[in-house]
């Protein structure tokens, strides 16, 4: 059963393989009809050729005729009915062409037409009055007239540079004349056709010239060219894509100069309102969409203006910084203090308003404010530093420097009233000051001292605080030296030098004429004056007796110089009642000693007289006596 | 496929099977012109008959039954008769004598397949 099984299915797989191999091999078998008979087999002879060419002829299947008619020439090239066949063929030429030439296929139609042309020719050379021999030519004419109005046709294109159109005329029209040229247009035709094939030339020349410099971005260049290539473009609208291309191309290249015109535009206006960060940007970007432009000198000089004014700001920005991080480097500043080093902080404002006006719109500006914010809340902070620690004029300092690091700033009218305050303040101190030194002068050395020491109080770190502290010293040390005399004076006093005890008095009460003890100063100086009188009145009686005794003695000279010495160092007593007696008297001693002085004057000049004459008359005789 | 002419059935067949793009564009990517006539026109029936033979050994060498002989000389008897049609204008195509050449030898060479199978077969049952 098994065995049985596997037979029948090889057999079956056996007619399947089979039935895929046949269907396989009708894949191969031809579609189309039987091909029109094979060149007539060696057994079929010329007659039944022609037979069934007239067959054919006769059912108006041309072609199948026309292969039969063939057959047959070629079977027997001298046979008599030739000449039939060969009109046959002829007029089936003639047919074929007014065919071609009612479906518009003239160059066909001629050719059809020149063939039958031909035969009649060959088969009938000198009859030119053959009716299909002037139907032919007139057919071709006619076709020559139609190739002329191509060519025509193809001129008006040509004119209105459709050289599509012109070229398709033209081709039709030289199809035709290819075969028959009566007017001789085939030339001009060639010629219109290569101008066709320059124009095209010079379009694409014209365009690849205007693409190469639009790639490179020379869109002057590159709208010129493509320009001219719009002079050579066809206006076929088979060709309206290049058309479209180039205006599109063009389109471009205005926006990119529109763009750019915009770009440079809105640089200016910014570059005007030194805004130079977007200037820089729009010139930046003008440049990039169209970097050989003719006016991109200028940009590029402004460009270059806008890089000189950002070094000269970063210069400036530099020199804020600079200020800002050496504050603790003063000395090289050839500042002593660091306190005077803000002095620098000056410079800042006026530095920072340069770079304002040089530059408004810098980022930096920004920094530089937020820095300057940040040192005048620092000069600020020092400030109420320095007046916690009482020292007003060091807290004004800072708070001028931080109304001249920021003048604008909303806080400095409650600044300016500290200022104020403190000037006040200041001033009042001053006015102290000046009071104390005006004591000082006056020699009012309590109140001089009183005030300096209230100042002190007041103004713990006022500059000239040592000033002061020199004053009061200089006080403290008068009052001392003064101290010092009275107590030399009380010495003498003791010592009974009376004259030398005023004297001290004296020149303590000149160095400190407004003391507190001068009046008990003043009284010891009145006691030592009288002490003083009491020991001239004991040396003047003792000189008025002693003068008496000289004179007593007949001394007039001692006496007098005794009493003259009484009237010149006791001169107040001269007028004194007290003495009025003991001054009579000296006068009248005086008197009396002048008179007596005045008779030994007298009795001297007598003398003098009497040895003169005593003289002169000895000397009288003698002389008379010798001559 | 590429180099026959397209009025064979099959490329009927291949364009109702949507293949007809792809086989225009093979026949167009790998024009053979070069080749020889018998090659093109020839060969394709000698390879169907050599296949077709070798298929029916393959299936049919078992046994030595006449019938196996009928099936395996299939191939050839069909080729012929496919031929001979051709020339009696009884099947569509042109009867050439090279094609009759190239059948015969086809057969042979399947023969030939035969006579090495039937060795191997031989030499495994010794073994």
């Amino acid at each position: 059963m098994i065995k049985i099984k596997k037979k029948n299915a090889i057999n079956i797989l056996s007619l399947v393989i089979l039935s895929f191999y046949v269907i396989l091999a009708a894949g191969s078998i031809d579609n189309d009809p039987p091909p029109p008979p094979q060149p007539c087999f060696e057994d079929r002879i010329y007659d039944h050729c022609i037979e069934k060419g007239d067959d054919f002829f006769e059912l108006k299947n041309y072609e199948q005729s026309l292969s039969y008619y063939e057959e047959a020439l070629n079977i027997e090239q001298n046979n008599q009915k030739n000449i039939y066949v060969k009109s046959q063929i002829a007029q089936i030429y003639i047919y074929k062409a007014d065919t071609f030439l009612n479906d518009e296929k003239y160059d066909q139609a001629m050719l059809d037409y020149q063939k039958a042309l031909g035969i009649y020719k060959e088969i009938d050379k000198n009859n030119k009055n053959n009716p299909n021999f002037i139907y032919i030519q007139n057919q071709m004419d006619k076709i020559a007239e139609i190739a002329h109005d191509f060519y025509e046709k193809g001129n008006d294109f040509f004119a209105n540079n459709n050289y599509e159109s012109a070229e398709y005329y033209y081709n039709e029209a030289l199809k035709i004349f290819q075969s028959y040229d009566p007017k001789s247009y085939k030339v001009q035709i060639e010629n219109q056709l290569n101008e066709i094939e320059n124009k095209r030339k010079q379009y694409n020349e014209f365009k690849n010239n205007a693409d190469t410099y639009y790639e490179n971005k020379d869109y002057d260049q590159a709208d010129i060219f493509y320009n001219k290539a719009l002079n050579y473009a066809s206006t076929n609208p088979t060709q309206q894509d290049k058309i479209n291309y180039i205006n599109n191309q063009i389109d471009k290249i205005d926006s990119y100069k529109e763009k750019y015109q915009e770009l440079v535009k809105n640089g200016n206006i910014e570059f005007l309102d030194k805004n130079y960060d977007k200037a820089e940007k729009d010139y930046q970007q003008a440049l990039e969409i169209y970097p050989k432009h003719l006016k991109n000198k200028e940009i590029e000089e402004k460009l270059n203006n806008i890089e000189t004014i950002r070094q000269n700001y970063q210069k400036l920005y530099d020199q804020i910084m600079t200020i800002f991080d050496d504050k603790n480097n003063y000395e090289k500043y050839g500042y002593e203090k660091e306190e005077y080093y803000y002095l620098e902080y000056d410079k800042i404002n006026e530095i920072y308003k340069e770079g304002l006006n040089l530059y408004p719109k810098n980022s930096k500006n920004n920094n530089i404010a937020e820095k300057i914010n940040e040192e005048y809340q620092y000069l600020l902070e020092k400030a109420k530093k320095a007046e916690q620690v009482g020292s007003p004029q060091s807290g004004k300092f800072y708070y001028e420097r931080a109304l001249k690091l920021d003048p604008d700033n909303s806080n400095n009218d409650d600044i300016k009233l500290k200022i104020n305050k403190i000037d006040n303040f200041i001033d009042n101190f001053q006015k102290l000051i000046n009071d104390a030194d005006n004591k000082f002068k006056e020699k009012d050395y309590d109140m001089a001292l009183e005030k300096y020491n209230t100042a002190l109080k007041q103004y713990k770190y006022h500059p000239k605080t040592n000033d002061i502290k020199a004053q009061i010293s200089e006080i403290q040390k008068i009052k001392e030296k003064c101290q010092s005399l009275i107590n030399e004076g009380k010495v003498e006093y003791d010592k009974m030098f009376y004259n030398n005890a005023k004297n001290y008095y004296e020149e303590a009460l000149e160095l400190c004429p407004k003391d507190d003890q001068n009046e008990a100063l003043r009284n010891n100086i009145f006691e030592v004056e009288q002490k003083i009188t009491e020991q001239w009145e004991t040396l003047l009686l003792q000189w008025f007796n002693e003068g008496n005794k000289l004179f007593e003695n007949k001394k007039y000279e001692e006496a007098e110089k005794c009493y003259n010495d009484i009237l010149k160092f006791i001169p107040e007593l001269s007028n004194s009642s007290q003495y009025k007696q003991q001054i009579g008297i000296i006068n009248q001693q005086l008197e009396i000693i002048k008179s007596k002085n005045n008779f030994k004057k007298f009795i001297l000049s007598l003398a003098m007289c009497v040895l003169a004459i005593v003289i002169s008359v000895v000397t009288f005789i003698v002389l008379n006596n010798h001559f | 496929m590429i180099s026959r002419d397209k009025s064979l059935v099959m490329f009927t067949w291949f364009d109702w099977l949507g293949l007809g793009n792809i086989v225009s564009r093979l026949r167009h990517q790998f024009s053979l012109e070069i080749l020889p006539d018998w090659f093109i026109y020839s060969l394709p029936n000698g390879l169907w008959t050599y296949s077709l033979t070798s298929v029916m050994i393959l299936i049919r060498s078992q046994s030595n039954q006449l019938i196996n002989l009928l099936w395996i000389l299939s191939g050839l008897l069909l080729s012929l008769l496919f031929e001979i049609g051709q020339a009696t204008k009884f099947v569509r195509g042109t009867f050439d004598v090279v094609d009759i050449f190239v059948i015969i030898i086809s057969f042979i060479l399947s023969l030939f397949n035969l006579v090495i199978l039937k060795k191997l077969l031989l030499y495994k049952k010794k073994i």
